[in-house]
């Protein structure tokens, strides 16, 4: 009997019968043992056979809602909980009131690092049992174009265009003329400041820096060092949301000629861009900027909130951020310093909806996705999150009267976003790395940048000859 | 039910009968073996068959394959990032591996001794394989601050300036390795498995023979033990060569700094889902698959002569 | 003399042990201490080790935020039905591979060693389509039926801890007209139960802790297992730490004391597995 002693600890109640019936005993011989045999397989089936019970009254309970004659929509988004969650369900919730032919069912994706949701995507495609309806990056969506249903027939039937949207918005959603899903909302950056660190340098907290000269002299001015310890930066280029995108734009560089349709990630202004960058960083000790951003860590131990860091580039979120976890921050909210302290611009991100291809229920689902995109009650519900409307009307009503808001929707209708290729992805991965690899001399901002050119260049091509 | 006494005594009798034995025993070995040959087939060797063929084409799950023949496998060798994670992972597996084997077999031989508080100091060990990833990263970032981290603290006190660890490219592969060791609890617990297959008769042999305890675990556990440390080899091999999960959390995918914590199954992760060249990665997972398959067999090789089934006399 | 000389490594080895388990407790007691903290003790520096006041509410939360035990019940159904699979399917091959010679069994076993070295990302899309083709995506059976037919990993532990059982006992109860079925349950299987332990254990936390598979292949949140339940305290620009956090023990909890079980059952293992005589 040492078996059952042995699995009474572990409770695996189930193994337990089947071991006992199988105990059979010494002297039988084969005949018996073979029905042991087969009672095992029977024992094990009925497991399965739970299981599948188990799941089958799952499946009732949710074929319930269809018996209604109404049509079910699957809707996949990655936001569970928090602003975000709850947004996406007053939208649903919204949507389903406002007419009685479409069931919207929204289901909660967990996103499999970073901010996409592609392996279930691509295994939901590849089997043929895609959603309706999926909430997606815009930047990324052509990568995976082939997967999605493309939109202009039913735009333009619908008397739906570029007019409605910021043209990033659009832009970002279309790949060479095809429209790949419907931009649903916005994230914009912007120069955060901590006005009382300002006071203290004697700085005008009224007189944020405006060219990249002015943040340099502020930045030395706010540094604070102790025993030779950096205790304060004044100011981080790459730390937050400064990416190469955001510096090279304001440097007045370009990402992507569309005129080729090559991607110029060594545009001599976005190389000017990255050696500013690298070299702000050799200012103040390069270990000392390495040992101050590997302590920073994720968006939530923000050294800008904890009065750490005088200045950030960072998204119109931190703004929620600071409310909850310091709500008494003094801080003030400015352009992007520019090389001429004019032409102010930000880098713009947000998402969209597409239709994975082949859905069965391509009108109810086009019916959805337009009213999130397009109705002002949907957009509006944007304001839940602190995210920005894909329509520059609704961010007008919604954001107008709020004075943080003022310089975001002041730059906005500038917007540049990522370049729409075939290799997004590995663009934005490959331009991320790129002022780690030129601080640990792995090559000149120069040669960095030729590289990824090619790199990305030389992918696309051949992406487009399987095409 | 049956004494070592008895069995010793039967056995001359036996041996001439085994051969007819053995073949009649053959197909019971067939049967016993059934289940498992059914899931192969069904959910490994056509996954398994389908990969090979991916890795000569053009594939993004999504639209059509093309053959593309052994271009992937070309590209592969001019790709600077796919010698980067061979370089990286190799680096990580040659350290982690012994390290922890040493460490696994040192703690379970601790683990068996017969102290108090036994199963506490047990669970102890076993809890950190339990913590979510993400705050194990987490929290080692914090442990490895190089500003106001525990570890730097420590030094300090010491009269140690401590390295930026996860901060510099050269100390960023050490701290991987030492940060590793925190999950050795789930090989600790095959030791203590295997500990308890030792049989006692040994350790009263031992006890007659008057060997000294560091003698006795030299010359009698550890020989016992090699099955299950030749065991744990094999699958730390195969689990180091295939790190992906902790330096993909520390560094969001990126490898930072440096690509120093880029390894080969986040560049192939990275391939296969973000950057949707299936064909691609499943190139890579091939020549993964034959290094560690080398590796292994060589090992398995190797085994003849310092692994001990006792029942293999 | 005698005496010291005995206490002395003893000693030593709880000095050790101490040092070595608070190193290793280090993680836990952060993810306790998180869990128990208020949002603006989250992420101060030097950490905050014992929160003040203690936010208990962050387990009320973590409970209600999501349907925290709906989920929990879904875990239990795939862990335990897969635990049980494997339990009862992976002895059967390591002992066939370990102790009965037949044609193909060295074939078998390197297949079977080389399925692990394959890495999961280039398999799941095909198995996706076989359970898609099947009509199983959505119901937990594509996460329950493998390990009902084998685990490569397990298989090869079976093996190693069969092989390394001495002939005479089977030979003995040969003798004694025991048919191969009954040698394997009634003599062999007893031997390794400190392995079969270590199999259920390693299974249930598998099952439990795996995040691609349900992500993958469920459909309906009513059907959501608890990893996917702790993903949803990541919002869209922060995570709610402390109830994440609370979230993850409770989740941890239930596999600790399985853990504390077993390997109290280990050291039973050698009184009742009935060797001894």
């Amino acid at each position: 009997m040492g078996i059952s002693k042995m699995l009474k600890g572990v409770c695996l109640c189930l193994a337990m019968v089947l071991f006992l019936v199988m105990l059979g005993g010494c002297s039988s011989q084969g005949n018996e043992n073979e029905t042991n045999q087969s009672s095992s397989t029977a024992n094990q089936s009925g497991s399965y056979n739970n299981a599948s019970e188990s799941t089958d009254t799952g499946n009732s309970q949710s074929s319930q809602s269809t018996q209604k004659e109404k049509t079910k929509i699957v809707f996949w988004h990655n936001w569970a909980t928090g602003p975000s969650g709850e947004s996406i369900k007053k939208s649903v919730e919204e949507f389903n009131k406002s007419q009685d032919d479409i069931i919207v069912e929204p289901l909660f994706v967990a996103t499999d690092g970073g901010d996409s949701i592609t392996s279930k995507l691509l295994t939901a495609v590849a089997a043929g049992n895609p959603p309706d309806v999926m909430l997606a990056s815009r930047y990324g969506i052509a990568e995976y174009m082939d997967a999605v249903t493309i939109l202009n027939d039913l735009a333009e039937r619908d008397n739906i265009n570029a007019d409605m949207f910021y043209e990033w918005a659009w832009e970002e959603a279309t790949y060479d003329g095809q429209l790949l899903g419907l931009p649903y909302d916005g994230t914009a950056r912007a120069l955060f400041y901590n006005k009382d660190h300002f006071k203290e340098a004697g700085l005008d907290p009224e007189k944020p820096p405006l060219t990249i000269s002015e943040l340099e002299e502020y930045a030395k001015k706010l540094t604070i060092r102790e025993n030779g310890k950096i205790t304060r930066f004044g100011f981080i280029p790459w730390y937050g949301e400064g990416w190469l995108y955001t510096w090279g734009w304001a440097f007045g560089g370009e990402f992507y000629d569309k005129e080729t349709g090559k991607v110029t990630a060594n545009h001599p202004k976005v190389v000017e861009a990255l050696t500013w960058m690298t070299s702000f960083a050799e200012q103040f000790g390069i270990e000392n900027v390495t040992n101050f951003t590997s302590s920073a860590g994720s968006a939530a131990m923000n050294p800008f909130i904890s009065g750490q860091l005088s200045m950030m580039v960072t998204g119109n979120w931190m703004i929620a951020q600071i409310e909850q976890y310091n709500p008494d921050l003094n801080y003030g909210i400015s352009y992007i310093p520019t090389t001429d302290g004019k032409s102010f611009t930000t880098y713009v991100g947000g998402r969209a909806l597409i239709i994975p291809k082949g859905v069965k229920n391509l009108e109810e689902a086009w019916t959805f996705v337009k009213w999130m995109c397009t109705s002002e009650e949907a957009q509006s519900l944007k304001k839940m999150t602190g995210e920005f409307s894909a329509r520059p009307d609704v961010n007008a009503k919604i954001y107008g009267d709020d004075p943080r808001q003022k310089i975001f929707l002041e730059v906005l209708p500038n917007g540049k976003h990522r370049p729409v290729i075939l290799a997004g992805n590995m663009m934005w991965d490959e331009l991320a790395k790129a002022p780690d690899l030129v601080i640990n001399k792995q090559g000149t901002p120069k040669e960095i940048l030729d590289q990824i050119t090619d790199k990305i260049n030389s992918e696309i091509e051949k992406k487009k000859r399987s095409q | 039910m049956f004494s070592a006494r008895t069995i010793a005594g039967i056995r001359p009798r036996m041996v001439w009968k085994r051969r007819g034995i053995e073949s009649r025993r053959a197909k019971y070995g067939y049967i016993f073996a059934l289940p498992w040959m059914t899931g192969l087939l069904f959910f490994y060797a056509y996954p398994l068959l389908s990969s090979i063929y991916y890795s000569f084409t053009k594939y993004n799950v999504i639209s059509p394959v093309e053959w593309v023949g052994l271009n992937n496998y070309k590209e592969l060798f001019n790709d600077p990032l796919f010698w980067t994670g061979i370089k990286n992972t190799l680096y990580y597996a040659l350290f982690a591996v012994p390290i922890s084997v040493v460490l696994g077999i040192s703690l379970a031989l601790l683990l068996n001794m017969p102290i108090r508080w036994r199963s506490f100091f047990r669970t102890v060990f076993f809890i950190p394989t339990l913590v979510p990833v993400v705050a194990t990263a987490i929290i080692w970032q914090w442990l490895l601050n190089p500003q106001f981290g525990l570890i730097n603290h420590l030094l300090e006190t010491i009269g140690i300036g401590g390295p930026p660890w996860l901060g510099d490219p050269k100390w960023s592969k050490p701290s991987l390795i030492l940060m590793a060791q925190w999950g050795i609890g789930n090989s600790v617990i095959i030791y203590l498995a295997g500990l308890q297959d030792i049989s006692k008769d040994y350790d009263d042999a031992a006890r007659v023979d008057g060997a000294s305890g560091l003698r006795k675990v030299w010359h009698i556990t550890l020989p016992l033990l090699t099955p299950v440390i030749f065991f744990n080899m094999i699958m730390g091999i195969i689990n180091a060569l295939q790190v992906f999960t902790l330096p993909y959390a520390l560094t969001y995918g990126t490898g930072n700094p440096a690509n120093s914590l880029l390894f080969y199954s986040m560049h192939l992760y990275n391939n296969a889902f973000l950057y949707m060249k299936m064909g691609y990665a499943s190139a890579m997972a091939w020549i993964l698959f034959i290094v560690i398959m080398t590796i292994t067999l060589l090992l398995f090789r190797s085994s003849s002569r310092w692994v001990y089934y006792h029942g293999d006399q | 003399m005698n005496v010291i000389r005995k206490k002395y490594p003893i000693i030593l080895t709880y000095i050790v042990l101490i040092v070595a388990g608070a190193v290793f407790l280090l993680p836990f007691i952060w993810m306790v201490s998180t869990s128990l903290k208020p949002d603006t003790q989250l992420f101060v520096s030097p950490p905050v080790w014992i929160p003040n006041p203690i936010a208990w509410e962050n387990y009320y939360r973590a409970v209600t935020v999501v349907p925290f035990f709906t989920y929990m019940k879904n875990t239990l159904i795939v862990a335990s039905l897969a635990t049980a699979g494997a339990v009862i399917s992976t002895p059967l091959t390591g002992y066939s591979l370990a102790r009965i010679k037949w044609k193909g069994r060295e074939l078998l076993f390197i297949i079977t060693l080389a399925v692990m070295m394959i890495p999961s990302q280039v398999t799941m899309v095909p198995l996706f389509i076989i359970f898609s083709k099947l009509d199983l995506v959505g119901t937990f059976l594509p996460l329950i039926l493998p390990p009902c037919f084998g685990v490569p990993f397990f298989i090869f532990l079976m093996r190693q801890f069969f092989k390394q059982l001495p002939r005479d006992l089977e030979d003995a109860a040969r003798i004694d007209g025991c048919s191969e079925f009954g040698i394997y349950f009634k003599i062999m299987l007893p031997l390794v139960q400190p392995a079969i332990l270590t199999v259920a254990l390693f299974q249930f936390m598998n099952s439990w802790n795996d995040f691609i598979g349900p992500l993958i292949y469920l459909n309906d949140e009513a059907k959501y297992t608890l990893q996917l339940g702790l993903q949803q305290f990541k919002q869209a620009y922060n995570t709610i730490w402390n109830q994440l956090m609370a979230a993850s023990v409770l989740v941890a909890l239930p596999i600790i004391l399985l853990y504390f079980f077993v390997q109290k059952s280990f050291i039973q293992g050698i009184t009742f597995g009935g060797v001894k005589g």
